[in-house]
């Protein structure tokens, strides 16, 4: 039977991350389930509690890490923390990640546009606060670790505040309303990234899932929403964070991202419009970019640990060997209604598979 | 090409061209004619819809889908309006509840797969959008539904997938389960119990009328 030997850890999980972006030995591959909402979890709080309470999530996050050990911490608590501070009501399930009140869109008409985003108060922005609390405490709590910040980017948080069936008609009847209103949402999240990074962000993460095939053409995300993400990801480079990039829908515009963007990491779910193999997506873009992912939720949720460390194993011979390097984790948030050992079986198998790793290198 | 056929491709195109004011015109048109309505909703706006829908992801987009689907529903109302009870009734091939789950707000895909089945005969039932499973099953079991149509774009809601098959179950609904959205797979709708799953609209119709053992609409050319 194979002897599962660990990898001796004598790195710190930042060191272990900015050396995996310098291109030197690392002790064990980096590795991120994203536990994001499944934190709540390892101390039964709920997930209102969770989202809503900076002292608890900290707690929770704190927590988790220390019996998983992997490398990174969120300050995340849902895609709604935004949205709160331009107005929105947040509804908070007991059960699951916080949204805005659908009953109650903040923008009822192109004409709100303005006005509900002129209206931007720090003060009354209680959740971009907290969220600025929770980095502020990681950075004195947990100094060896990497904390991550995030913004929803401009059109994201139209999405929040506005009836997305109605932001999809303004993006073809009334543009140039819209590209008023992301001018001044833009200036006000490069504010907020700036404060995240001053209050300990190591990495901003934002969801550009806008340039997906499934979502946009090409074309339309290049014209709505590539110039204003542009100005967020030179902000963050500028700043000296990693800006990251999530997609987890069918088809990222890995070239645009790319060419708009130049993220440091992209985490994504599914393969570029422009691959038909994870291989052609290392060949293409392996060199440019740091690949953060790719295990699915569906296996996160139901698959056995075994099969879990069978795919990572898979997953590091395959993605392990792309130039740029790689980061081992969920391509999405650990889903935060599954158990939590398979969150276990990532780590671990970052320890066995992902021993002595040095990027381009595969699996050991 | 007769009249008729030319006025069907008005109505293609106006939904191809997403045009809302095309689509009004072309359905007034249409009845002027003499047009059956259900030959025009079927062979004119469901014809443009499927064409829309089956090159999704290639030339059409969701922003294009749901402006097509608001220049077919302008049609659809006109002709609607003037369909006699009989041809309704002739058209109707089974009724469905369709919502998305609790939680879950996205309702951009939920409202081109009503109006694709609608389209296509199938009697919906909106329930709209942050629908509870007991909310699904009550309404399939007040109007006796032949399917229950479920939509999420949401990961970390797929559990209420689930949630609706069992409770459905429990209550002897004998509707068929239908689960779909975006990064639901097919896997996924059957790990929780779902009796179908399709990747698009057009695909989920097909689905539907399978398992209501009914006839595929015959797709008259309208060139």
């Amino acid at each position: 039977m194979e002897k599962l030997k660990e990898a001796e850890e004598y790195m710190t999980p930042k060191e272990r991350i900015v050396k995996m972006i310098m291109g030197q030995k690392l002790d064990r591959i980096p590795v991120l389930p994203f536990v994001t909402a499944a934190a709540a979890q390892v101390l039964r709080a709920n997930y209102r509690e969770y989202s809503t309470n900076p002292e608890l999530f900290v707690k929770c996050q704190t927590e988790a890490q220390r019996l998983f050990g992997y490398d990174a911490v969120t300050a995340v608590p849902d895609m709604a923390v935004e949205a709160q501070g331009f107005g929105a009501k947040i509804i908070f399930p007991d059960n699951n990640a916080g949204y805005p009140d659908p009953y109650g869109w903040v923008v009822k008409s192109p004409d709100d546009y303005m006005k509900v985003v002129k209206s931007f108060k720090w003060e009354n922005a209680t959740r971009m606060k907290n969220q600025l609390k929770v980095l502020e405490t990681f950075k004195e709590t947990l100094p060896d670790l990497m904390a991550g910040g995030n913004t929803i980017g401009p059109m994201g948080l139209l999405t929040r505040i506005r009836n997305p069936n109605d932001l999809v008609r303004d993006v073809k009847y009334h543009p140039d309303k819209l590209h008023d209103v992301l001018e001044l949402i833009t200036e006000i999240q490069i504010d907020f990234v700036e404060r995240q990074i001053e209050a300990g962000a190591g990495t901003i993460m934002v969801p550009v899932v806008l340039a997906e095939r499934e979502l946009m053409s090409r074309e339309m995300w290049e014209e709505i929403d590539a110039p204003y993400q542009k100005r967020i990801a030179d902000f963050v480079r500028k700043k000296g964070a990693n800006y990251c990039v999530h997609t987890c829908g069918r088809g990222p515009y890995f070239d645009s991202l790319i060419k708009w963007l130049r993220p440091t990491l992209i985490q994504n779910a599914q393969l570029p419009d422009d691959c038909k193999t994870e291989q052609e997506m290392i060949d293409k873009y392996g060199k440019k970019v740091i690949l953060l992912g790719y295990l699915q939720v569906r296996q996160l949720a139901w698959w056995s640990p075994s099969q879990i460390m069978e795919e990572c194993k898979r997953e590091l011979e395959v993605f392990g060997k792309s130039p740029g390097g790689y980061f081992l984790g969920a391509a999405c948030e650990y889903p935060p209604y599954a158990p939590l050992y398979n969150a276990l079986a990532v780590v671990k198998a970052a320890r066995i598979y992902g021993a002595n790793y040095k990027r381009g290198g595969g699996r050991n | 090409m007769s009249t008729k056929d030319a006025i069907l491709l008005k109505l293609k195109e106006s939904v191809m061209n997403q045009d809302c004011d095309a689509a009004k015109e072309a359905a007034t048109e249409a009845l002027k004619a003499g047009v059956d309505p259900v030959e025009a909703i079927q062979h004119g706006l469901y014809a443009g819809l499927k064409e829309v829908c089956d090159n999704y992801e290639k030339t059409y987009f969701v922003a294009e889908l749901v402006i097509a689907s608001d220049a077919f529903y302008e049609g659809l109302k006109i002709l609607k309006a003037k369909m006699g009870r009989e041809s309704a009734k002739g058209m109707k091939k089974g009724l469905a509840v369709l919502g998305v789950v609790q939680g879950d707000i996205h309702d951009l895909g939920k409202n081109i797969v009503k109006y694709l089945f609608e389209a296509a005969g199938i009697e919906i039932l909106d329930l709209g959008f942050n629908v509870t499973a007991e909310r699904f099953v009550e309404e399939a079991a007040k109007v006796n539904a032949d399917l229950i149509l479920i939509s999420t774009m949401l990961t970390s809601l797929y559990p209420e997938i689930g949630k609706i098959v069992k409770l459905a179950k429990e209550k002897g609904i004998e509707a068929k389960v239908m689960a779909g959205g975006g990064p639901v797979t097919e896997d996924i709708a059957m790990q929780y119990g779902a009796d179908a799953w399709a990747l698009t609209g057009p695909l989920a119709v097909e689905k539907a009328l399978q398992l209501l053992k009914k006839p595929m609409i015959v797709q008259k050319s309208a060139e």
